[in-house]
């Protein structure tokens, strides 16, 4: 315990080294103003100010990055509660009860509870990073590469069968990212493989290049013409308005502790990310109040309870990512990637080899959710007049700073034209009723997946019995096998059409405005 | 959506998963494939092909649930051209004029894709993002591509 201590406060001594403060206050601003604006995705930004931080020290980077991810989501609940716009899906759920208390006029008591839940909600998150963390690092030093590969395998197949849409096409997707990673110079023997003759593809496919293709061109490409702003006439929100009363906060108190702990534990499922636990969470809440029928008309635990159980899965979504190096969703997948990229190998050994990342990363957690909180409160009236930024000026300066960061990566224009290409495959796969967000998770993991695979079997001298020949890597086997079979047994039920969805179809304009990036809604989990 | 059409994009979607896995697997034999117990470049490829090719089979023989079936609706065909025309725009330009010339083409070309915008409105998006590239990128960042190939 003391250890834990004097690392935090390491932390906290390179968190708030000048430099490092600084990154983490762009980044959270950044995410704030991104989380707000119609249209524009986290994956997008993320993946935009990737070619940035190459320049940059790995805990700048990281700290930034990781600030993109978790400001977006004060950012996104503001959208939801007064526009009545999933923009982002892991506050969809949040429109419910958020928009009518804003036409009801409290649209200011929902922003504050929502602060309040879900500042309570990250440092749930945060504390439970703390201590789980370095837990499963201790298990995780004793895994091989037979045990390594497996466990991916698992996390792989949770990911592509809970995310968004159906289990089949999740996996196929997954299955073409890690052909994706394949891509380039066999890192044992050096053959070059699926480059076509292609020299600039030696080195393989850039991440950033299927980041920007998948998450910001092709949804460009899709959401052009079909986003409409919405109506704030009659909205006002002002720093006063934001103070809930006491009998607002006694109802929200235990939702916001129901939601908080829904959500830390989605984030220990791999593939179960912010959005399926928001959903979760309001669905539980439903459930458990004395008054169902308040819920859809402006509950404040209908509020309270999502927002409290996204951010704490998305602090939570960290501890999986930093110890043992398997990323929950696509977001995580791409923090990961800007890690690999900045020369710092994902696995048990960051936290030992890498203690500044570790913990510079939970230190300016802290710092970065109480500045939201703070920002938040008086940027309150700067923040509602973005929200009426049309997309039409959005997405051509995006497109802009898509091309400038992908040649920026190598400085070709060969780079760009890869984005172009998988944007354009990336739309029609969209159509077709594929979801793109596995094709990260394979992406990144993919090289690695393969290189402990054929180190396993090397180990074994060539057995593949080894795959379940620890106790470990047959518990991985066991439960991949276990989640394949649920997905049979749910599709054998026939065609479930889930309450999720019908959450969603209740929300008849937020149907009309598909969230622009859409990481993981599952449609397979009963909720 | 009507029932042939879900059905036509099923055996579409299943279809083009399985053709890719094939070629996956057929392009992979090609990198040598090694022993179990040496690995070579080919045998890790060549399984996900295989499996990708399993997958595509029954995604196409699978009844899906009406809520997992794709975005609806025609592509917009401005929209598309218009973005499309617009990276392009930025390749060619960028290559042979500089980050000037192809920042304005791109923001103005993929501005005038949106129906509701007007060409003015565009023009002078296009001339502010310019302006920007050039203070941000080629003042400040020293941007690698010159701001105007003279």
């Amino acid at each position: 315990m003391d250890s834990t201590v004097a690392n935090l406060i390491h932390g906290f001594s390179i968190a708030l080294q000048p430099h490092n403060f600084l990154f983490s206050l762009v980044g959270v601003l950044i995410g704030n103003l991104i989380g707000v604006l119609p249209g524009m995705g986290i994956m997008a930004t993320i993946s935009i100010l990737l070619p940035l931080t190459f320049g940059m020290p790995p805990v700048a980077a990281i700290l930034m990055l990781a600030g993109i991810y978790y400001g977006a989501q004060y950012g996104g609940a503001i959208c939801s509660i007064l526009l009545n716009l999933p923009c982002h899906p892991s506050h969809a759920v949040t429109c419910l009860d958020g928009y009518p208390m804003t036409r009801q006029g409290r649209g200011g008591v929902a922003l504050g509870i929502t602060m309040l839940a879900s500042f309570f909600g990250a440092a749930f998150g945060i504390v439970q990073m703390i201590l789980f963390a370095p837990l499963l690092v201790r298990i995780a030093f004793q895994f091989g590469p037979a045990e390594i590969s497996t466990l991916m395998l698992l996390g792989l197949l949770a990911g592509a069968t809970l995310a968004r849409g159906s289990a089949l096409k999740g996996v196929a997707m997954t299955l073409v990212g890690l052909i994706l990673g394949c891509v380039g110079s066999d890192l044992d023997t050096g053959t070059s493989r699926f480059t076509f003759g292609a020299m600039s593809l030696y080195n393989g496919i850039d991440l950033v290049a299927v980041a920007l293709g998948f998450f910001g061109i092709a949804e460009f490409l899709k959401s052009i013409n079909r986003l409409t702003v919405g109506d704030l006439s009659g909205v006002r929100v002002r720093m006063r308005d934001m103070r809930p009363s006491r009998a607002d906060l006694r109802e929200a108190a235990l939702p916001i502790l129901r939601g908080t702990l829904v959500g830390s534990l989605c984030s220990l499922i791999p593939g179960t990310g912010p959005t399926i636990a928001s959903f979760i969470a309001y669905a539980a809440e439903k459930r458990v109040s004395r008054h169902p029928e308040r819920f859809g008309r402006g509950a404040i635990g209908g509020v309270a309870s999502p927002e409290a159980s996204t951010h704490s899965s998305v602090q939570g979504d960290f501890v999986p990512t930093m110890s043992l190096g398997i990323p929950g969703d696509a977001v995580m997948a791409l923090i990961l990637g800007a890690l690999i990229i900045q020369g710092i190998t994902p696995g048990p050994q960051l936290m030992t080899e890498h203690p500044d990342v570790f913990w510079g990363l939970i230190a300016s957690f802290w710092i970065g959710n109480i500045l939201l909180v703070l920002l938040n409160v008086p940027l309150i009236g700067i923040w509602v007049r973005l929200l009426q930024i049309p997309f039409r000026f959005l997405y051509p300066c995006a497109l802009f700073f898509i091309c400038v960061g992908v040649y920026s990566t190598n400085n070709e224009m060969f780079g760009v034209l890869q984005t172009l290409v998988i944007g354009i495959v990336g739309y029609g796969l969209m159509r077709l009723g594929f979801h793109p967000a596995p094709v990260l998770l394979g992406f990144v993991l993919g090289p690695r997946l393969e290189e402990n695979f054929r180190r396993a079997l090397l180990l074994s001298r060539g057995d593949p019995w080894t795959f379940v020949g620890s106790p470990i890597s047959a518990t991985f086997v066991a439960l991949a096998v276990l989640l394949v079979g649920m997905q049979v047994v749910l599709a054998w039920r026939g065609r479930r059409r889930s309450r999720m969805d019908a959450v969603l179809a209740g929300n008849e304009r937020g149907r009309r405005m598909a969230p622009v990036e859409a990481p993981a809604v599952t449609g397979s989990l009963e909720v | 959506m009507h029932a042939s059409a879900s059905i036509v994009r099923r055996y579409a979607a299943g279809g083009l998963i399985l053709l890719l896995g094939l070629a996956v697997v057929l392009e992979a034999r090609t990198f040598g494939l090694g022993t179990l117990a040496r690995v070579g470049p080919g045998l890790f490829p060549m399984l996900v092909g295989g499996a990708l090719g399993v997958i595509g089979l029954l995604i196409a023989v699978t009844p899906e649930a009406a809520e997992h079936e794709g975005e609806g609706g025609r592509p917009d065909w401005r929209g598309w051209f218009c973005i499309v025309l617009g990276i392009v725009l930025f390749m060619v330009l960028g290559e042979h004029l500089g980050l000037g010339p192809a920042t304005f083409a791109c923001v103005f070309v993929s501005a005038l894709g949106d129906r509701s915008g007007s060409v003015r409105a565009a023009l002078v998006l296009a001339l502010a993002m310019t302006v920007v590239a050039g203070l941000v990128f080629t003042l400040a960042l020293k941007f690698q591509m010159p701001f105007w190939r003279g």
